[in-house]
């Protein structure tokens, strides 16, 4: 009776939909229905329709790898930095200030600097995202390499292990939960990072955040939808990737399967 | 058989004979100040069991971490005459993501052990500990008894002559407790290390140990220490005899003086 549990969700979708439908044909008159195209137009005109289709996917795909290959920079830096932080004090007490001022900063507030600085191609976009990912990564792996238990510490200890061995296989198989709790938090912000980092692209190869911008300037409230819907959806997509991904590999971990749910 | 008297002889008695393991007048005072262990002489000879009582923060782990070099004294010394040593730790510190064979075959990974001899050794101390069959189980699917015969298995594959162990069975319900209890002294049967077993049981000291020693409340230190004279293998039924009872009844004296 697995399935069971999937009724109460598909019902309120149904309700949004039925909704949807009311606000479209009883609030709105056919003059301003383009505020809120029913949900059919929006499926036709923005997925069926071939040329708007490519347009759409083709952004989307662009976003995507813009936001993966940001995730994929600021996991590999920010483990290394919480790796480094967590052996050195000094080094910890150095960078925690800066790191807790890239988090305070409105990073997308500095778009247009960096696009003044590195032009508004993909490498500026990518590097948006990999600083908006950076904080969590790093805060949640550090947790992590901290979070060893004391006798586990003193069971390495007794067996005179040196620090590679209690890194490799005592702090970063003990962080593991806590570093894909932070890449699950980084993963959605990536993504938003993509999408809204694009408004401010508009030169070169558009995003799904490009084409949102664009599709709301010329009035086309079906494709507007659908882009809407398509960024939603790489960020849903993400983010139960990246749960999957933390139930498969800390299945041993009691606390990581109750935050990959 | 037993006296207060003994504890001073004991220093004298040390001198004379080999010993695993000696503190002479050792104490350890911890940063902030608190001062856990004041003046310990204790001697574990070879293939000798000693089990130190003691009520709760009386400085009995700290006993047994300078015992294992986790810590140095503050005052007086601690020797080990001993080539491996074994801890048992009060939690089981089993490694949740390593199946029990990888646990056990940890400590001879970190000592840089071939993988064939880590492998033999692991599986023959999980055979000897009665958990041949889960040897692919993770600790999560196992139960706080089986978890504790790992953690005993873990320790034994670096063939210890000296095995610590800290109140390894506190946790357990009393009739998984007895038959761990009989486990144990079967190994030490088998495999004769000297062994320093931790624990606020006072029937627990009595069935597994050759000598107990009584340690006070904070700062702890020896208030009184006997022989105890049954040998082994020890039946399950030896807890109820007279000189049983006789022992632990001295034991629990000197803990309540403690306690006064």
């Amino acid at each position: 009776m697995r399935w069971l549990r999937w009724v109460p969700p598909l019902i309120v979708f149904a309700l949004v939909i039925a909704l949807w439908y009311a606000a479209t044909y009883v609030l709105l008159t056919p003059d301003r229905r383009f505020l809120l195209p029913p949900p059919d137009a929006v499926v036709r005109v923005g997925l069926f329709d071939p040329v708007n289709r490519a347009e759409l996917f083709a952004g989307l795909l662009l976003s995507g790898q813009v936001a993966l290959l940001g995730l994929a920079i600021a996991a590999v830096i920010g483990v290394v930095c919480a790796i480094a932080m967590a052996q050195a004090s000094w080094l910890e007490r150095s960078l925690h200030p800066y790191l807790v001022i890239l988090q305070t900063i409105p990073i997308l507030a500095l778009v247009p600097l960096f696009g003044f600085w590195f032009g508004f191609g993909f490498f500026t976009r990518v590097l948006v995202c990999a600083l908006i990912a950076l904080f969590p990564i790093v805060t949640n792996t550090l947790f992590g390499l901290r979070s060893v238990e004391e006798t586990h510490h003193d069971l390495f200890t007794l067996a005179r292990a040196g620090w590679a061995a209690r890194l490799w296989k005592l702090q970063l198989p003990a962080a593991l939960p806590h570093i894909l709790t932070g890449l699950r938090v980084s993963a959605g912000l990536s993504v938003i990072g993509a999408v809204v980092g694009d408004f401010f692209f508009r030169q070169g190869e558009p995003g799904i955040g490009t084409l949102i911008d664009l599709y709301r300037s010329r009035l086309q409230s079906e494709q507007l939808f659908a882009a809407v819907a398509l960024a939603s959806l790489l960020g849903l997509t993400v983010f139960l990737g990246f749960g999957a991904l933390a139930r498969r590999a800390t299945s041993w971990h009691t606390a990581a399967r109750d935050v990959a749910r | 058989m037993w006296s207060s008297g003994r504890v001073l002889g004991e220093a004298a008695t040390s001198a004379l004979s080999f010993s695993a393991l000696s503190f002479s007048g050792a104490g350890k005072r911890y940063d902030d100040g608190t001062q856990a262990l004041e003046k310990v002489d204790l001697t574990v000879a070879p293939g000798q069991f000693v089990a130190v009582v003691g009520p709760s923060g009386c400085g009995k782990s700290t006993l047994l971490r300078l015992a294992a070099g986790l810590t140095d004294a503050t005052e007086g010394s601690v020797r080990r005459d001993t080539t491996s040593v074994g801890y048992v730790f009060q939690d089981h510190a089993l490694l949740p993501w390593r199946t029990v064979r990888a646990n056990v075959e940890l400590l001879g990974e970190l000592r840089g052990l071939s993988r064939a001899e880590r492998r033999r050794r692991a599986d023959e101390a999980i055979d000897l500990v009665g958990l041949a069959g889960f040897a692919h189980h993770r600790p999560r699917t196992l139960s706080g008894g089986m978890r504790m015969r790992v953690s005993l298995a873990r320790a034994l594959t670096v063939e210890p002559d000296l095995l610590l162990l800290d109140e390894p069975f506190g946790t357990l319900d009393e009739i998984t407790r007895e038959r761990l209890q009989s486990e144990l002294l079967r190994l030490f049967g088998l495999r004769r290390f000297a062994a320093v077993f931790v624990t606020h049981s006072v029937g627990e000291a009595v069935f597994l140990a050759t000598r107990i020693i009584v340690l006070s409340e904070r700062p702890g230190r020896i208030v009184g220490a006997c022989d105890v004279p049954f040998p082994y293998p020890r039946p399950a039924e030896l807890r109820f005899s007279p000189d049983f009872a006789r022992i632990a009844g001295q034991v629990s004296a000197w803990l309540r003086g403690t306690a006064a």
